[in-house]
């Protein structure tokens, strides 16, 4: 399968261009000009703003499907109006990202979203993928879940399928490990949609409170 | 208590019809800071209306003041809020791509962040309730559909941009203590009805008087269930499609204009 996997010049977008490449034609798509992060091949790197549609039209021409990691640990942005920044970057950026992947025929976008949209719930709970997220009023918290939001409502126009797969902190003992995490993909790039929906949720995390009961 | 009986407002997209509007309908009542990101001086001077019947602001004289601000700037939008009661977001940017996020979703943080630091009482956030999306998940072949029904904005590019900045400043609502109104708008059109004009008001329909009118009402409510309420703005027409009385009977406010002429027969 030949898969573009975005956030390639941050740690967990790195990591999966690397793990998958072995089972995969990969091309590694990053905001920076060089991926930055070691184990990705900087032959196939591509640089592209995603925010800009011939851009992100380029970077996933010929895909059978996208992994769209920006989200998870997106590049952060510094100076005035950096909150903005960020929040636009995400925000937009995957709804054109979305919009290049309908146009090209993708069937299916795995996004990697962030356990962090759940920090603030009381820890006696046990929170599972049906619950809202909670994101903070910080532009940090609330990147990730406007790039939910923008696929859950693409999604439910049934014109792609998206599955979200929110992860913790990679390699945190409360977040989510590298084998888990290559693991859920591998799953995700193949998994049967259930009951016609065209979105789906799971979480992955390897320890602390969010381990699902009985893990 | 979140109620604004008086005192300041400051109002974003101050230049557009609804601005227009809202100026219009509050201007006896609080002291206005009219801001857009276009001089309201060079909109009435070029005569930029949204469309043919679509009103234009009145230029205040003092104390009310008049302002550029671009949303999309923290420091102007937190500049505008200072020394403000309560604040109404009534920007919009539809269809361009380079600036949709950038007004609808970005400028929705900035003006409720803004909101919040500089601890205002009461924000009305606005948006539109977009009545057919061309899927399936849309709520056009529904009926009765309340106010508080999540919105499916689709791909759309202006209503999941403006979506997003809905879903922004709830959680601002719930997290920061700002009290928030959500005014949801659809079709708009002048109170006379004109010959020209007639035939026919589709549903979720609202006159721009009775539109600035509901802010007046919005500011004055009293202290609301929840830290933010979504309201529909639109005139109580008998094609049940969608229920107005939420705004009846947490602010107190119902449309004045019902456009009857245009869905009754004549008589005789």
């Amino acid at each position: 399968m030949k898969l573009a996997i975005t956030g390639a010049d941050q740690p967990m977008g790195a990591l999966l261009c690397q793990r998958l490449a072995a089972h995969h034609e990969v091309i590694p798509v990053g905001a920076a000009v060089d991926p930055g992060e070691d184990g990705v091949d900087a032959a196939s790197y591509c640089h592209a703003n995603l925010n800009l549609p011939p851009a992100a039209a380029a970077a996933i021409r010929g895909t059978d499907m996208i992994v769209h990691a920006q989200p998870h640990d997106p590049a952060p942005a510094s100076g005035t109006g950096a909150e903005g920044e960020l929040l636009e970057r995400i925000s937009r950026g995957t709804y054109v990202l979305l919009q290049a992947a309908m146009a090209a025929h993708v069937g299916r976008l795995i996004l990697i979203s962030q356990m962090r949209l759940f920090q603030d719930i009381p820890e006696q709970y046990i929170v599972t993928e049906t619950w809202q997220p909670r994101p903070r009023p910080e532009a940090a918290s609330l990147a990730p879940f406007m790039a939910e939001l923008v696929c859950r409502e693409i999604a439910r126009t049934g014109r792609i399928e998206v599955v979200n797969l929110r992860m913790g902190t990679l390699g945190a003992a409360d977040g989510t490990s590298g084998d888990d995490a290559v693991a859920a993909v591998q799953r995700a790039l193949v998994l049967e949609m259930s009951e016609g929906y065209h979105w789906q949720e799971q979480h992955v995390v390897s320890g602390g409170r969010f381990l699902p009961q009985g893990a | 208590m979140a109620t604004v009986a008086g005192g300041k407002v400051v109002i974003f997209g101050a230049g557009g019809p609804v601005g227009a509007a809202t100026i219009t309908a509050l201007k006896e009542h609080y002291t206005l800071r009219c801001t857009d990101a276009v001089a309201l001086d060079q909109i009435v001077a070029e005569e930029r209306r949204q469309s043919v019947t679509a009103p234009l602001p009145e230029l205040l004289d003092a104390p009310h003041e008049r302002t550029v601000v671009d949303v999309t700037s923290y420091d102007q939008v937190r500049a505008a809020c200072e020394g403000m009661d309560a604040a109404i977001n009534l920007t919009v940017l539809r269809h361009v791509l380079d600036k949709a996020f950038a007004v609808n979703t970005v400028g929705a943080y900035n003006v409720a962040k803004a909101a919040a630091d500089a601890g205002l009482r009461r924000l009305i956030h606005t948006g539109p309730f977009h009545t057919r999306m061309g899927h399936h998940a849309d709520h056009w072949l529904d009926h009765q559909v309340p106010d508080d029904v999540p919105l499916h904005p689709g791909d759309d590019l202006y209503a999941l941009s403006k979506y997003l900045g809905g879903h922004i400043t709830r959680v601002f609502a719930e997290e920061r203590g700002l009290e928030v109104l959500t005014f949801l708008f659809c079709g708009f059109r002048p109170r006379q009805i004109t010959p020209v004009k007639g035939g026919g008001v589709g549903p979720f329909t609202v006159s721009w008087e009775d539109s600035g009118e509901s802010f007046l009402y919005g500011l004055r409510a009293g202290d609301m269930p929840s830290p933010y309420e979504v309201f529909f703005i639109a005139a109580d027409t008998p094609d049940r499609k969608y229920r107005v009385d939420k705004a009846r009977r947490l602010l107190g406010w119902q449309a004045k204009d019902t456009f009857e002429a245009l869905y009754r027969r004549p008589a005789g």
